[in-house]
Order: structure tokens, then sequence, then C-alpha cells
């Protein structure tokens, strides 16, 4: 009798879904972004973007589609970031699931003000969220709109926000990918800030975030904005265009960009695909002050001649790898500038020195944000441009041959 | 005498005369009758008392013939020849036993004079048959109708010869069913024990095969074959071989499968021991490589021991086509079974403990499938897999004409519409059916089984700890395969214990030309298979 009821109770137990960390899938929430703001009585406000997976897989579940949106957020506040994420619970039908989260907002107004710190540690500590998070900072609008937004193409603005800037990273340069490890360790390590990737929306707000936006003919779009340069966790200014690429440039971060050169006296009419390019930093020990020597190789196609240039006489190619030097030492030069003026050490020479000299570095590192700005740093590239594409010499150089004949 | 007998013939060129000669339950039977009734006493020198003795010791049955002679053999003499109808081939005995008795050859000229003499002037001179014995007692008469055997029974003389021509219907040489090839030899064994040692003979003809018969079974006496090569097969194992089928004290043995679970080593293991096939090439092959075989009679499925893991996912053909290809399809087959173990596991553990491990959009394809399913994943896959296994029993068991019925329901009803219903997820149709599928792809129907058996437990692990427990329960049946002995062979060599030479054969089939020796823990003296090619080339150049 005592057998059967064993038997009997063992045979029971997978219907009971009691299991200690066991979930179906259809008991879990997939968060896809994640917002983090303060409310107005100071209380730390976060947004959960949440899948509906019959909408967003394709030929499965509900049918006739756009009956439900693909995604809804839930905003919930807290004293700290655990008790909204659980306050969020009285609102979300089931459990939040963190693995999949591709994105993390945060409020420009709270890192300007307030700072980065204490938002950072419990998605760090939770199990469930990847390291591989993106960390942006909602720039000109709030984590909740962003997260709001319709997207076009994804289903998923999360993960359509998260594509974007894998491309951008991919053939830009001006942004770089930062997820939250990156993030802190940069915070950590000895003189090193992080920056972080800008988010902002372009159009209509009200239409954003309804339905409409992407049945709209022109609707309103999430777009890469610059990098937040911070100082001691607080933002402290924005990198945008060309002195965010420099940045990236520096450090070493350029996977393919484009750099517009002069041509025959034609101002910016060669583009040229950078492919790959290498950095090196090297630190003069000597004197009282360090100096730097920056020395970029970048690696580069000619993608674009609007000028009647000779690509067949090497001679107009090496002119060309000088101007291009000379556009990649300026651009460098413009960045570090801009850091140095803000006196944030985001591109990391502060980690250049200690691992040069770490005894200097010690006596250095008090007074790094007075001495940061002072180093003097001299920028050198080497540019070769490899291949013109599937043409030698541009058409128009043919035109203005047929024309002098 | 029986014996020498033996090797004389399988000498001899004649291919009929090459089948191992044994007058069924004349010799061997005087072994093990000691409880069947019958006495042992001499055979009567009466035919009334002979004849009355046989019917009423077989309970006189209608398909035993008596047929009486009065034949003129320099004397008159009364003769009858008893056969049981239908185990014998009636034919022969028309034209090789009756016809012959009858026509009494005259231009002998020393005509036997009396009973004795006579039996013998029979036995020389009027019996057109292989083999034929004189046998003296009432058991080895017995045994010997119930064997198939005709008695030729002389009146006046107090013994009786034993004619062989064993017939009846049998099942020809047909195409083996469950071990199919697409190249390579297309026979299988029968149920006739004679025939199936007959196609091994003509695949090694050397006089070093030896075939040792026995029977088994106090009530069945079924004829079986122990068959090894004589220079190649450790002697250690032949031994032990006879000593556990010695052992055996059983009423009967009907297939070779009763057989394996009485000389097996591990009774309570999911993993087969002994590796049986119909296939006589596959065999062959195992006997050259030091293994022995056990043949029963009356099924085509033939032991092999000892018996290693990898063997299970040899396929005859691996050898038969070009290494490369041979390589990679058993790689597959390795593949293959782990998927039939383990494939609804992995489904489980992932979709109920382990979502962050699954691409982000299939987690989407999956939730949304999962929507509206009332039951967990592990109910869900455990009533798929249940499904399958009653189609799969009921398309093995049910008669012919109703095949078609089932297959409708079963593809039909239980997989698109327990889809439809919500019942289960349209992803676990298709995890169930990978699994039956790659299950039909392990060659070995016997080690398939085992799979069949370890996927329930499996999934019921995995759906309580995830991968946990599954990599846990896998590490136990890890080492439960490595305990595992065949017939004193590691079950898992040469995996463990590791042998680089065997390997060659294990995952892999190397060129044949590299496979230079034997397997190394079981043929242990005889171990070189061939020369080196390559050196004795570039020696004789």
């Amino acid at each position: 009798m005592k057998r059967i009821t064993l038997f009997l109770s063992l045979i029971t137990l997978p219907f009971l879904s009691g299991c200690w960390d066991q979930h179906e899938l259809d008991e879990l929430s997939i968060v896809m972004g994640i917002g983090i703001d303060r409310a107005d009585n100071g209380e730390m406000r976060a947004s959960f973007q949440v899948v509906n997976p019959s909408e967003v897989s394709p030929g499965i579940g509900g049918g006739g589609g756009g009956k439900q949106p693909n995604f809804t957020v839930y905003t919930s506040n807290g004293k700290n970031l655990m008790e909204a994420t659980r306050n969020a619970s009285r609102q979300t039908p089931r459990r939040l699931f963190f693995a999949h989260a591709r994105i993390l907002v945060l409020s420009e107004k709270v890192v300007k003000e307030k700072g980065i710190y204490d938002t950072l540690d419990m998605i760090s500590r939770d199990p469930e969220v990847r390291s591989t998070i993106q960390v942006f900072i909602a720039r000109g609008t709030d984590p909740g709109t962003i997260l709001e937004t319709f997207s076009a193409i994804d289903k998923v603005s999360a993960d359509e926000v998260a594509s974007k800037l894998e491309v951008s990273e991919k053939v830009w340069g001006e942004n770089i990918g930062m997820d939250i490890n990156e993030v802190l360790q940069s915070m950590i390590s000895q003189g090193s800030e992080p920056i972080i990737n800008g988010l902002s929306l372009r159009g209509d707000d009200e239409q954003a975030i309804t339905a409409k936006n992407y049945e709209a003919g022109k609707p309103a779009r999430l777009y890469l904005n610059g990098m937040a340069v911070f100082k001691h966790g607080k933002l402290k200014k924005w990198a945008d265009g060309s002195n965010a690429r420099g940045i990236v440039f520096v450090k070493d971060n350029i996977n393919s960009s484009v750099i517009n050169i002069d041509c025959e006296g034609k101002k910016d009419s060669v583009a040229i695909e950078v492919v790959r390019s290498k950095v090196e930093l090297k630190a003069d020990m000597k004197g009282e002050i360090p100096r730097i020597k920056v020395t970029a190789y970048p690696e580069t196609n000619i993608a674009e001649a609007n000028c009647p240039a000779d690509f067949e006489n090497k001679d107009t190619i090496f002119k060309l790898e000088k101007l291009l030097n000379k556009e990649v030492e300026k651009e460098i030069k413009a960045s570090i500038n801009f850091v140095q003026k803000q006196k944030t050490d985001v591109i990391g020479f502060g980690e250049l020195i200690y691992r040069t000299d770490p005894k200097k570095w010690r006596k250095i590192r008090k007074h790094w944000d007075k001495t940061f700005p002072k180093i003097e740093v001299t920028v050198e590239a080497d540019s070769r441009i490899r291949r013109p594409g599937i043409r030698t010499s541009p058409f128009q150089y043919e035109l203005k041959n047929e024309a002098d004949r | 005498m029986k014996k020498n007998r033996n090797n004389r013939h399988s000498n001899s060129m004649n291919e009929e005369q090459d089948m191992p000669v044994n007058l069924e339950g004349t010799s061997s039977a005087s072994e093990n009758n000691t409880d069947d009734g019958a006495s042992n006493s001499v055979v009567s020198s009466s035919i009334e008392h002979v004849i009355t003795y046989i019917k009423t010791e077989l309970g006189n049955p209608g398909d035993l013939v008596v047929r009486h002679l009065n034949l003129e053999v320099g004397l008159k003499i009364k003769a009858a020849v008893i056969f049981i109808d239908e185990l014998v081939d009636s034919q022969k005995i028309a034209e090789f036993v009756i016809e012959r008795l009858q026509t009494v050859p005259v231009h002998i000229k020393d005509m036997p004079a009396t009973f004795g003499e006579s039996f013998y002037f029979i036995k020389e001179n009027s019996l057109s048959l292989g083999t034929v014995a004189e046998i003296e007692n009432y058991n080895d008469l017995l045994d010997g109708l119930l064997a198939g055997n005709t008695a030729i029974y002389i009146n006046g003389f107090p013994k009786v010869l034993m004619a062989e021509a064993i017939g009846g219907s049998s099942r020809a040489i047909q195409e083996p069913t469950s071990e199919v090839v697409i190249r390579g030899p297309k026979e299988a064994f029968t149920e006739l024990l004679k025939t199936n040692i007959g196609l091994v003979r003509r695949k090694i003809r050397s006089s070093d095969l030896r075939v040792e018969q026995m029977k088994l079974g106090r009530v069945t006496k079924t004829p079986i074959a122990l068959l090894y090569i004589n220079n190649i097969a450790d002697p250690k194992l032949i031994e032990e071989m006879k000593t556990r089928l010695e052992r055996i004290d059983a009423d009967s043995i009907l297939e070779s499968g009763q057989l394996e679970e009485f000389i097996q080593d591990e009774t309570f293991t999911v993993f087969p021991q002994l590796f049986s096939t119909e296939r006589p090439d596959v065999v062959a092959g195992d006997l050259l490589e030091g293994r022995v075989a056990v043949m029963v009679n009356g099924t085509p499925f033939t032991l092999i021991a000892p018996t290693q893991f990898v063997q299970f996912f040899q396929s005859p053909e691996d050898y038969y086509m070009r290494y490369d290809i041979g390589s990679f399809l058993r790689m597959l087959r390795f593949f293959v079974f782990i998927v039939s173990l383990i494939a609804p596991s992995i489904y489980i553990a992932l979709t109920t403990f382990h979502q962050a491990m699954i691409p982000t959009t299939l987690l989407f394809g999956l939730a949304a499938q999962r929507e509206g399913v009332p039951f967990p994943a592990f109910v869900e896959a455990l009533m798929m897999e249940i499904t399958f296994e009653i189609l799969r029993e009921a398309g093995i068991r049910m008669p012919r004409p109703v095949g078609v019925a089932v297959s409708i329901v079963g593809a039909l009803v239980l997989g698109q519409a327990a889809v439809q219903a919500g019942l289960v997820s349209p992803v676990m149709v298709i995890v169930v059916g990978i699994t039956a599928v790659a299950s039909f792809a392990v060659p070995s129907f016997a080690v398939a089984t085992s799979a069949r058996l370890l996927r329930f437990p499996l999934m019921l692990i995995s759906s309580i700890f995830g991968f946990y427990g599954l990599t846990l329960a896998l590490i136990v049946i890890i080492a439960h395969l490595t305990s595992l002995r065949s017939f004193g062979v590691p079950y898992l060599s040469p995996i463990a214990p590791f042998n680089m030479d065997d390997m060659k054969d294990a995952f892999f089939r190397f060129p044949i030309k590299s496979m230079l020796k034997r397997p190394s823990l079981i043929s242990q003296k005889n171990r070189v298979r061939m020369t080196n090619h390559e050196t004795q080339k570039s020696r004789g150049e």
C-alpha cells in the first residue's frame, strides 16, 4: 500500500509545476528593453518593454495579427531598481524574464544630475540579465518614450535599436557598442571614463507611441545620436559627429567608416572607405607631464570620386594618401582636444600611462584631472589606399581626356 | 567417431556434403535424456513389439507413418520404414529408401543368410542416402524420429537403421528484413540451423572454421551450434562460452533471445550485451575478428560474443563502401543515437529552465506556440512520445490490411489534430518526429531500444533538474556502460579502456589497408590480419 502511494505521488509529480526555477514558456514575460528614470518624488522609475510572442512570431498564434500590440511597456516605481522591478508584478500577468533584454536605456536628466552609479548594480548583479545588454542614454527624451516607440521594420523596438547600433558600428563608426560590462569596466579601471551611446527620437512624439506609428508614411524613428562623455559617473558633454568618430578612432574601435578628402582642388570630392584600422598609443614618460604619441594606420579603399584624377598614376594615389593622413590626423586631434577640454579621460590615456609606468602613475593619479588636459599629444597617420573598386580612374577623368583631345 | 567424420566432410569438395553431419538425436541425445520416460533398453527384435512401443510412447499420433514392407534379401524379411510425416522429405524416402529396398540387387552373389546379415546388407547396399546410422536403444530411436530421421527396422535383429532424410517445409533464403544494405550480400539466415551453418561455411572455406553442436532444452531439445575459427578465437573464450551454454538447464530454448538472457553477463541493464544478426556476412566478419557465434535452430538470429558497444553502430555496409563515406555514416549514427536518446529531454530542459539559451527569435516562436497549451512541457512531451510508441507498436503488430487505417489515424489525427486542438505545440511534434526518425537510423534495433527506454527517465529528470539533471543522468549512463562486460571484454572498449589501434574501427572506418590488426581485446594471440601493403611494395621495388 505504501509503495502504491509512493508510486502514485511520483506520477503526479510532473503535473505539479512546483519545481524550483522551473518556468514554462507561457509563464514568462520576455523583457527586451529596460528603461531607468526618476519619478518626480525622487523614486526610481523602471520601464520594461515586454514582447507579446504570438504577435511577433510569424504564422503562429492568434491569427489576424495587429489586434494586439507587438509589445507593451510596464512602468513602476520603487526606492531602488529591485523594488521597482518587483513592484511591476502588480501590472504584469507573468514573471518578468530578463535573459533576452538587449538594451538598457538611462535617462539623460538623471545621469546628468544624479549620476549613473545607482542604476547599474542590480543589472550587473542579476544572473538573468546578460552582460551583453547594450547601454544607451535617452537624449532629449525619456527612457519610457523610447521603449514605447513603435518600430517600422523589426517588430520589437529594443531589438531594432540594438541592431541599429550593430550596423552603424560596422559601417559608420560614430558609435561603438557599450554593454554593461564595458561600462562598468571603464568606470572601475584606473584612469578611464565611460562613453555611452545616445539614443534620440526624431518625429512626432505623440504618434511614436501609438500603433499608427508603423502605419504612417513618415513614422517617428529612434536613431543613434552621439556619445555621452562621463566624468565621475555624471554625464559631462555629448560628443557628436567627427568628435565621436575621432574618439572611436583613437580607441581603435573603427570597423569601417567614410572619410572625405579634397581632390584636384575640389573640396570633399573623394570618399574614402576605411576597411580596417590599427592605432598605436605610446606614452613618453620623460618629463613631469607625460607625452603621448598616437599613430593610426588606416587601410582604405576609394569608394567614390567626383573629380577628374588619374588613379592609374601611383603619384595621384600617394597624394590622396597624404591628404587622407592629414584628414585623419585632424579629426583625431580635434577629438583629443575635445576630451581634454572636458577633462574626462574616455580614451584611457591614464590606463596607458599606468601600464607604461605604474610608479609614475601613482604620483600623477591624484591630480590626474589637472594633468590630463595638459598632456601633449602628437598624432600621426600612415594610411594606405588599397583598391579603387571595380573601376580605376573616375569617368570624369575620361571626360576630361576626351575634351582635351 | 562423429568428429572425425565432421572434419573429413568439411575438407571434401562437395558442397552438399560440406554441411556438418549430425544424426540428430542419435549420439548426443543420450547426454540429456535423464527424465523422459522412455527406457534405455535395447530395441526388441520383434517388429510388432517395436511398432507397438513407438506408438505407445508417442501416443499413437496421426502423423506417424509406419510403412510395412515384405523384402526378399536372401531370405524373406518383414521390415518397416517409420517416420513422422512433415519432418521428413517424403520424396527422398520414396525414392532412396522404399524403392531401393523393394528392388533387391540381384547381381550380388553373397546374399545374406541371417537377419543380422541382411541388416548390414541393407545398410550397405540398399540405402542411397548420405547419412545412415545404426542405433540400439529405444531412446535414440524416439529422439531420432522426433528430429526428423527415418527409422528402417528389419524384423529379427535388435538394431534400427536411422537414415537422414530431413525435409518438410522450410523458408527459403531471403533478403534480410532487419539489417538492410544497399551494397553487400542480400542473403539472410533462415530458421534451419543446417542452412545457416552452410551459409557461413560458404563464406569461410577454411578447415579452421569449427562448428560444435549441442542440444539445449530438456523438452525442446533444440539443436545449437557454436561457431569459431580455431586459430583466431581465444580458447579461453570458447571454453567460457561452452561452460555458460552447458550450465543452462531449461525446458525450452525457442529463440536466440532466450539463450541470450541465459548467457549474458549482467541482467539488470537496458543495453544488449550480445550482438545478434541475421546476416551471414556479419557473422563471418565477426568470426574473423576472433569472436564466437551461437546459432539456434528455429531462428535466423545468431548471437555473437564478445560484444562491444561500438559494434551496434557498425553496419556491414561500412566495409563494402569507401572508407570516407563509411566513416561519415558511422559518426552520423553515433550522433543519431544521441539525438534519439536526449532530443525530447533537451527540449524540456531548454524551454522550462534555460530559456536564456534559446536564440531570441526562436524563443518568441516557441513561446507563441506554448501559448494556450494546457500542460507543462514534460507532460506534453510524454503524451507525444507515448502516442508515438503506441503507433509504432500498433504498426508492428497489426494485421496488414488495417495498416492503412492506422497510418492515417496516426499521422493525421494525432499529429495535425493534436496541435489544432491545442493539446500540444507544433514544435513538440517536430521534436518527437526527429526523435522517432533518429531512432530508426540506428542500424541495430537492439541498441535503438535501449535509447527508447532511457528516453523517458531522462525526460523526467530534465523536467525536474534541467540540464544539470540531464548531465548527471548521462554521466550515470556512461559510468554504467563502462562497468559492463561482455565475456570479459569491457563493453565500451576501445573507448574505455582506450586503444589507438582499435579506434580505427570505432567512430571511423579507416581504410582497410590500415587496419592491420584484429581487435586487441578479442583475439589475443593471432592478431595480424594482413601484411602492410605499403612496406611490402617498397621492399619489392
